[in-house]
């Protein structure tokens, strides 16, 4: 049995680490573009292998075992992302009135050009940021979006025009 | 087709999801206006940009060493031991639905009533806030305004969405819990901005 796939599910951790190098920069990159944060896409990156270390005897082999870990990856990060807004209570904003009406204790970032595609996907609102990712760089379609993110499929479509818009604004397009 | 017909189907149009007459329709129209053409184009530059992201990116640290220290000795462990037939877990999972349903009843009959009377109360206070911000439009600055309008946006789309969600569950102590949570941040959301308003009257 030579295939890392079958020796990890056979709990052989130097062949999952074998997987966790051929996949790390994929999972990598997707948490950080749901996320738009480096410090929270390093934290779902850890998260998401693990959870798939411990998922791995439910991986059948129907699909690419990078389709199925990729497909984890976005379960782990959409529900990380539900269990911190249940326990801050807190949708994101986009700035706190008080801040803009004392400038000098804003923490604001100084843009003196505009920004590029991967800063303003980042800057987006959390909802339009994850389906922009979803359908528009990950190639999800809105039936699977809704089903993983617990939203309607309309809500989909209104948040991925929501964040076309706001990107075109962003980029100045 | 009008430009504003044209501007709703783009999405669609530009992801291959209208019907064919549709799509016709489009492309006839964009072949003859150069606004939504010029619109067309920047819409689908953005998407083909998107495509080109690249897929993998290396991590600026090493983290590998943070998931080795959580893993189990074997995720053999979590499956199906050999020998045990397939429906066993599917009566395991049952099991488990049953266990959590019941549990949510348990808490439902507990709390039975307080989530509308927490609802009314969330309702109640923002609107007052609302109110007493409507009725003094000077004392926020233009920016500030801005902000809180484009914040209340989003909270309140953030409500819509629960609420959508928990009319098509109802009764879901989640769905609920998280409906309270958005009208807090609303009410939050009112409070700072009534405060930011108290400031620049102040200053």
């Amino acid at each position: 049995m030579t295939d890392p796939v079958h020796r990890a599910q056979a709990g052989d951790p130097v062949a999952f680490r074998a997987l966790y190098d051929a996949h790390v920069g994929r999972v990598y990159a997707l948490c950080l573009r749901l996320s738009g944060d480096q410090a929270e896409a390093e934290e779902h990156t850890q998260d998401a292998f693990v959870r798939a270390w411990e998922r791995l005897g439910s991986f059948r082999g129907e699909s690419a075992f990078s389709t199925w870990l990729h497909r984890l990856t976005v379960n782990e990060v959409l529900a990380s992302r539900r269990a911190a807004g249940r326990r801050s209570a807190r949708v994101m904003l986009h700035e706190e009135p008080a801040t803009l009406e004392h400038p000098a204790s804003a923490t604001r970032p100084v843009t003196g050009t505009a920004p590029d595609l991967a800063a303003a996907i980042a800057a987006l609102p959390p909802g339009a940021r994850t389906v922009f990712v979803l359908h528009d760089v990950e190639g999800y379609q809105h039936d699977e979006i809704a089903a993983m993110h617990g939203i309607a499929e309309g809500t989909s479509k209104a948040q991925l025009h929501r964040a076309r818009r706001l990107l075109r604004e962003a980029l100045q397009r | 087709m009008t430009c504003d017909d044209i501007r709703a189907r783009m999405d669609d149009y530009l992801d291959g999801q209208l019907p064919p007459a549709e799509r016709a329709a489009v492309a006839a129209h964009l072949a003859g206006c150069a606004t939504c053409r010029q619109e067309a184009d920047a819409l689908d530059g953005l998407l083909r940009e998107a495509r080109t992201l690249p897929r993998s990116l290396t991590p600026p640290r090493e983290l590998w060493t943070g998931i080795e220290q959580r893993l189990a000795p074997a995720p053999a462990a979590f499956r199906r031991p050999r020998g045990l037939p397939a429906w066993a877990g599917l009566a395991a999972g049952l099991a488990l639905m049953l266990l959590g349903a019941a549990l949510a009843t348990l808490w439902l009959q507990r709390g039975g009533g307080s989530f509308a009377e927490a609802r009314a109360r969330y309702t109640a206070a923002t609107a007052e806030l609302a109110q007493q911000l409507s009725d003094r439009p000077g004392t926020l600055s233009p920016d500030t305004r801005a902000v809180v309008e484009r914040n209340l946006r989003i909270v309140d789309q953030a409500i819509g969405e629960a609420e959508a969600a928990l009319t098509a569950d109802q009764g879901n102590p989640a769905l609920e819990q998280m409906l309270l949570a958005r009208y807090e941040q609303r009410l939050g959301l009112l409070r700072r901005a009534g405060g930011a308003a108290t400031g620049a009257r102040e200053s």
